[in-house]
């Protein structure tokens, strides 16, 4: 069982809110492995938009991903892709 | 038993029905163990389904009325739904402690608005709301209790609240809403403006009453007077629903009795009526009043309940809307003017201290040309469907007014340029609603096209009152010396550079103040479409001399209450109403005796 660790910048103008906390999830689900983010307090479930939403990730801020399974490359390789890119959306 | 509550009221006339307590709080759940765990999950899964269903309907529905980026918000409420850190957290709690599922909805609920709350950014502080409208519907549907949701009341009902942000209030069941009862609010607040546009009588400022109020509580709401009864005996209720019969007759007699165009005085001084909307629904509404167009377009609405700023297009298409429904009629635009209890998360404003006074309005839109130039590329293209005037809010002096005059020029070159259509010679005025533009309003007169008095906020300024808080809201008063002295310095600089200048604001639809503004000078009064037909009556029924009398008895007594007293006394002896009423009978038979 692999189990993969990376540390990311949120970049976006208004931070992980609703719609990227949205398409994080999208993003995630269809992979086996447990996926985690968590920043200094919190330590939350991917698959939740709950878990996200209490994250409060504003612009600037640091979550480290952990991804637990046998897919949990591709998993990273995806989230950490999604999240640099601002989420797709533009300022 | 009966109680009687005290109030301001902000929107005339009388509602009578059962009340509908609007609470962004918890119901009252009970607290019990469960024999078998999984009977209660059954339920539990049953409540989460017919919720699925209804989220489902209710997307649907907002999509297809108000479009798919309102729609958006209940699709992540269904999603919640499927969320891990849901379902199976309350089944997993259910088989293991054996509570009831609106024990461990509550507790969810509790737990994750909590957390949310406590977050300092705004805009996440404000998902909070998600998990409790979430929450609640499944409480509701395992209590089998219907939500209370403004924005489908289940049958006709006075809505009662804490307070109704403008959030609150722009998804309202309008045609179901008897009437509006709130602890707090002024009577200049969004909520007060909506209930006028809306003609919902209201009162606001009651400081107790939903803590009074009892589920299936009958309440009355006299938004004339200002106050509401809780609960009320057989007897208040035959009154009140005589009171409200005959108020009703009044003014359809009122609306029938009143011609078309400006209305003249006794002595034929024609007085200009406009109405102040914000919404393309009440365009009808102004036009069946008899305005005699918009002294008052507000253009927030666009910009509110939504997550991202309006595009140019979007405004435009809106704005044109306005302009085709009144035709020939003038529309005179305002320019963004956010700010105080406006707010708008898109703009991701920080919370200040003293939002008043603050970063808002044209300040806000000089700071971002990139928001106001949109803005006003979309009134300039919108320019050629009507008769339309711009006008800045919160103007303060020359050099602003001249630096967003230079802004309107650089749009018009810009448009000019692609070779977009406006209307070139659209006036651009500017709103006379702080005490320094009234102190310079010579300098400001011969450089605007007109002036359009802002007496809300004009009267907040000069009596240093915040009009929404209800604790302060009583020393709003607007006929304090000062503010008629405003007035009167802002009406001669008018007249002086001869451009026009319309009083709107509340005070321009109080029909005690009427005379007491003719007497001013002011010829021009732009107000709510329901205050409208009172006005137009008041008007008809002056004679100029006398309200230049008037004016010179009012200017030597610097008390309000001794204004006011005046004032009613005057009222009482004018007597418009009867008078009015009168004439409508002896032209109903004259009528009749001809046909």
């Amino acid at each position: 069982m692999s189990q993969f660790v990376e540390e990311v910048t949120i970049v976006n103008k208004l931070g992980m809110h609703l719609r990227p906390a949205q398409q994080l999830v999208q993003t995630v689900l269809p992979f086996r492995c447990d996926v985690h983010l968590e920043n200094t307090n919190h330590k939350v479930n991917a698959k939740s938009i709950m878990g996200l939403l209490t994250l409060a990730a504003s612009q600037g801020a640091r979550l480290t991903i952990i991804c637990d399974g046998d897919d949990a490359e591709e998993a990273m390789s995806a989230i950490v892709a999604l999240i640099e890119s601002g989420f797709g959306e533009d300022d | 038993m009966e109680i009687t509550l005290r109030g301001i009221g902000v929107s005339p006339g009388i509602a009578i029905g059962p009340s509908c307590l609007y609470q962004v709080q918890t119901l009252n759940v009970a607290r019990y163990t469960v024999a078998d765990p999984a009977a209660e999950i059954s339920r539990f899964r049953e409540a989460v389904e017919k919720a699925r269903i209804d989220l489902q309907i209710i997307t649907d529905r907002t999509a297809e009325e108000l479009g798919e980026k309102h729609a958006a918000i209940f699709g992540v409420h269904m999603d919640m739904l499927s969320d891990p850190a849901f379902s199976p957290e309350i089944e997993k709690r259910c088989k293991e402690e054996s509570l009831n599922s609106e024990t461990l909805v509550q507790d969810w609920m509790d737990n994750y608005s909590k957390v949310m709350e406590q977050i300092d950014d705004p805009l996440f502080k404000e998902r909070a709301m998600d998990f409790i409208d979430v929450g609640r519907r499944i409480l509701s549907n395992l209590m089998e209790k219907e939500v209370d949701t403004l924005d489908h009341l289940e049958k006709p009902s006075v809505v009662v609240a804490h307070d109704l942000t403008p959030s609150d209030t722009t998804n309202m069941d309008i045609a179901n809403t008897l009437g509006l009862a709130t602890d707090g609010g002024g009577p200049t607040s969004h909520m007060a403006i909506l209930a006028r546009a809306f003609e919902i009588p209201s009162v606001v400022g009651l400081r107790y009453l939903a803590k009074q109020l009892k589920p299936n509580d009958d309440i009355i709401v006299d938004g004339t007077k200002g106050f509401v009864i809780v609960r009320p005996n057989e007897e208040t209720i035959k009154h009140y629903e005589e009171e409200k019969k005959r108020q009703d007759a009044q003014r359809l007699a009122l609306l029938e009795a009143s011609t078309d165009g400006p209305v003249s005085t006794i002595d034929g001084t024609e007085v200009t009526t406009l109405a102040n909307i914000e919404l393309l629904a009440e365009t009808q509404m102004s036009i069946n009043a008899k305005c005699q167009g918009v002294g008052l377009f507000r253009t927030e609405f666009l910009f509110m309940n939504r997550s991202s700023l309006p595009s140019e297009d979007e405004q435009f298409h809106s704005y044109r809307k306005i302009m085709e429904a009144m035709g020939e009629l003038p529309v005179t635009m305002r320019t963004l003017d956010l700010g105080g209890d406006k707010i708008i998360p898109s703009l991701n404003i920080d919370q200040e201290t003293n939002p008043q006074l603050g970063w808002r309005s044209i300040r806000l839109c000089l700071d971002r040309p990139d928001i106001f130039k949109a803005q006003l590329r979309a009134l300039l293209r919108a320019s050629t469907f009507g008769n339309m005037r711009i006008m800045f809010p919160m103007i303060t002096g020359l050099d602003q007014w001249r630096e967003s005059k230079l802004v309107v020029d650089q749009v018009k070159e810009d448009l000019t340029a692609r070779k977009v259509e406006f209307n070139p010679n659209v006036p651009i005025g500017c709103m006379i609603e702080v005490p320094a533009a009234v102190e310079i309003a010579d300098k400001l007169a011969i450089e605007c096209d007109f002036f359009s008095i802002g007496t809300n906020d004009l009267i907040q300024y000069t009596l240093a009152v915040d009009r929404v808080n209800p604790r302060t809201a009583r020393l709003y008063t607007p006929t304090h010396l000062a503010v008629l002295r405003m007035i009167k310095r802002t009406l001669d600089a008018a007249k002086e550079a001869d451009i026009p200048c319309t009083i709107c604001g509340e005070m321009a639809g109080d029909s005690m103040l009427t005379e007491l503004l003719l007497g001013l000078g002011a010829r021009s009064l732009s107000m709510s479409s329901v205050s409208l037909p009172m006005v137009r009556a008041e008007i008809s029924n002056t004679r100029i001399p006398s309200a230049k009398t008037l004016i010179r008895k009012v200017m030597d007594i610097a008390s309000v209450s001794e204004i006011t007293a005046l004032l009613q006394t005057r009222s009482e002896t004018r007597d418009t109403m009867s008078i009015y009423l009168k004439l409508n009978e002896e032209k109903k038979n004259s009528s009749e005796d001809v046909g």
